[in-house]
C-alpha cells in the first residue's frame, strides 16, 4: 500500500523509503514489523469487555474501541508478540493489512518497545478484519494542562519560610 | 517503603489540628469522612453539600443508615475506609513547614503528584483550580488546601478527589452517572443513568423525583459491588441542570413539585439542592438493576434497545475517568465489570419526559405500574 506524506500524521516512529523512480514523491513507510511491543503504560491503560478491548491514551483523551475480529492480533501485538511472528513469511497477503492495522496503533500512541520479545501463539486472523475505532470526542475534558500550560515561575502556594 | 509525601501530609495536618474545629462529615457506603477545617467561614458551607453528613464524634464509628442487616453491618464496618481531612488556607500553615518534595515538572496533566510503587499516598496540586489535596491511606489523614473560599461546583461538589480515592480504596468507582430508583421493601432498587454532559442525565432524574421516584445522586455516584449486586452511594445531594432557553427543554420538564432549594451557577447551571434527611427525594443507597444509556441522536420513536457489555463500557467510561486523578486502571476495569454484570438499555431521548418514564419504568425489573 502507498502512503500519501499527507495522510501520515506523525512519521516519526516510521523508517520511511522514497521512491523517486517515476519522479513523484512517493512514500512507502516500512514499519519495523520485527520490533515487540507493549501497551504504553500508564498513560495508556486499556481492558477487554465483551469481546472489545476498549483503550484510552489518558494523555490525549483519545479512546479506541479495538474490535472483536481484531482482538487476538491486538493482545498479541501487545503483549510482546513482533508483527512479523504473526506472518507465514514475506509474501502473506495479509502483511499490508497487519502493516496498516500497527501503523494506527503506534499513531495513536498505545504501544511502545517492548525489552523481550514473545512467541506468537497460534491463532487464525484475517486482515479485512482488523479494526480500530478511534474517538476524540472526550479529548477536550483533559483541556488545557492545568500544571504545565501554567506559568512555571510560580512557587508552591505558602509563605517561605522566614 | 519511606514516602516524603505522606510523612508531609501528616506533619501538615498534625500542626493544623490544634487550631482547627470539628465540621460536619459525610460517609459514602464503607467510607467515612471526618472534617475539621480551619476556616469555618470558608469551608462550612460543604456541609451543606453532603448527601449523607454526620458530625465529627470522637470515637464513633460508621453505622450504615440503610436498615442493612446486623451481619451486613459489621462487614461494612471491618473494611470502613477513613479520611481525616482538615480544610485549610495555605498561609495556616506555619512558616516552619517546609513545602512538599515535589517538583512541578513531575505532575501529571491533572496535577498528580508521582507516586513511588508500592505507596498509596495521594496528593495533587491544581495550580488553576488553586487548591492542593492529598490523602494518605496508611494514616488517614486528608488535606484540602486553598488559597481562596470555595465557590461555584465546588461548592455543590466539594472533595471530589478526595471521594475517588476513598471510594476507590473501598473497590468501588466514582461514575459519571445519574440514578433513579423507587422503594421496593427495605431498599430502593434502580437504575444508573449514563450519558455525557447534555443528555438529558439530570433533566430525566427531575422528572423521575416530581412523579415521586428517589435519585441516589446526580453527576457523581459512588458505585460499589457488593455480593452479587452493584450499589449505588449517594455523595452529593445537588441535581444540577442546564439553564436553557425553554425552547429547547422538554415541554414538561417539571418546574415544581420537587422538594429542593434552587440557585443558579454562572448563569449556565440550575442547581436544585435536595433534602438529605426527608427520604422524599434522597436515598443513601440503591441497588442497581439496569444501566440505561441515554441515546439523544437516536430517533425519537425508535424502541429501547439492548446494549452490549462493550456498548454499555464505552458509554460509561471516558466521561468517569479522563478527569479523575489517579486510581484510572481499576476504574476502567471495574466499569467493565459493571457493564458486564447488569443489563443496559439504548434509551432514545423522547419527546416528552413523560414518554421518558414509561420508558424507565418498563426498564426497571419489577415495575408493575407506570408512573
Amino acid at each position: 500500500m502507498l502512503y500519501n506524506r499527507n495522510n501520515v500524521k506523525d512519521a516519526s516512529y516510521l523508517n520511511m523509503e522514497i521512491s523517486d523512480g517515476y519522479g513523484a514523491a512517493i512514500i512507502r513507510p516500512i514499519l519495523e514489523l520485527d520490533i515487540a511491543r507493549e501497551i504504553d503504560g500508564p498513560t495508556v491503560i486499556a481492558d477487554e469487555v465483551g469481546g472489545e478491548t476498549l483503550a484510552i491514551n489518558l494523555n490525549t483523551g483519545s479512546y479506541f474501541v479495538i474490535t472483536t475480529g481484531s482482538l487476538a492480533v491486538w493482545n498479541a501485538l501487545a503483549s510482546g508478540v513482533p508483527a512479523a511472528s504473526l506472518l507465514i513469511d514475506d509474501d502473506d497477503p495479509r502483511a499490508t493489512g497487519l502493516r496498516s492495522f500497527l501503523s494506527q496503533l503506534l499513531e495513536a500512541g498505545l504501544l511502545r518497545e517492548a525489552a523481550e520479545a514473545k512467541a506468537a501463539p497460534a491463532f487464525e486472523w484475517s486482515a479485512e478484519h482488523l479494526l480500530i475505532e478511534q474517538h476524540t470526542d472526550m479529548a477536550d475534558l483533559l483541556g488545557l494542562d492545568p500544571i504545565h500550560d501554567a506559568d512555571a515561575n510560580v512557587g508552591w502556594p505558602m509563605r517561605k519560610p522566614e | 517503603m519511606t514516602d516524603p509525601l505522606a510523612d508531609w501530609i501528616r506533619t501538615v495536618h498534625a500542626t493544623l489540628l490544634p487550631d482547627s474545629s470539628a465540621a460536619r462529615g459525610a460517609s459514602w457506603g464503607p467510607v467515612r469522612m471526618v472534617h475539621r477545617t480551619t476556616r469555618p467561614n470558608w469551608f462550612a458551607a460543604i456541609d451543606n453539600a453532603w448527601a449523607c453528613p454526620s458530625f465529627d464524634q470522637p470515637g464513633e464509628e460508621f453505622t450504615p443508615t440503610d436498615g442493612s442487616d446486623e451481619a451486613d453491618r459489621t462487614d461494612r464496618k471491618a473494611r470502613t475506609i477513613r479520611i481525616n481531612v482538615i480544610t485549610a488556607a495555605f498561609v495556616d500553615i506555619p512558616p516552619h513547614i517546609a513545602p512538599p518534595p515535589l517538583r512541578r515538572s513531575a505532575l501529571g496533566p491533572r496535577g498528580e503528584a508521582p507516586i513511588p510503587p508500592g505507596n498509596s499516598t495521594r496528593l495533587t496540586w491544581e495550580e488553576q483550580g488553586d487548591q492542593v489535596v492529598g490523602w494518605d491511606p496508611q494514616s488517614g489523614c486528608a488535606l484540602l488546601l486553598r488559597s481562596t473560599p470555595l465557590n461555584g461546583y465546588d461548592l455543590v461538589s466539594p472533595m471530589r478527589w478526595l471521594v475517588h480515592w476513598g471510594i476507590a480504596a473501598a473497590g468501588g468507582i466514582l461514575m459519571h452517572a445519574a440514578s433513579v430508583g423507587r422503594p421496593e421493601g427495605k431498599s430502593v432498587r434502580g437504575a444508573l443513568l449514563i450519558g455525557e454532559a447534555g443528555y438529558g442525565k439530570s433533566t430525566t432524574t427531575l422528572a423521575c423525583l416530581s412523579r415521586g421516584w428517589l435519585t441516589c445522586g446526580d453527576d457523581a455516584v459512588a458505585v460499589i459491588q457488593d455480593g452479587k449486586s452493584w450499589v449505588a452511594h449517594a455523595i452529593y445531594a445537588a441535581v444540577k441542570t442546564k439553564l436553557s432557553h425553554p425552547a429547547s427543554a422538554p415541554p414538561d420538564l417539571p418546574s415544581a413539585g420537587v422538594n429542593s432549594v434552587t440557585w443558579d451557577i454562572a448563569g449556565t447551571k440550575r442547581v436544585h439542592l435536595l433534602s438529605s434527611t426527608d427520604s422524599q427525594t434522597l436515598c443513601q443507597r440503591m441497588v442497581i438493576d439496569a444501566l440505561i444509556l441515554l441515546d439523544p441522536d437516536a430517533d425519537p420513536g425508535a424502541n429501547c434497545v439492548a446494549a452490549t457489555p462493550a456498548q454499555a463500557r464505552l458509554r460509561a467510561t471516558p466521561s468517569t475517568l479522563l478527569p479523575l486523578p489517579f486510581e484510572r486502571e481499576a476504574a476502567l476495569q471495574r466499569i467493565g465489570a459493571l457493564a458486564s454484570q447488569v443489563p443496559a438499555t439504548l434509551l432514545p431521548r423522547r419527546a416528552t419526559l413523560a414518554q421518558t418514564m414509561i420508558d424507565l419504568a418498563r426498564l426497571l425489573p419489577g415495575s408493575t405500574q407506570l408512573p
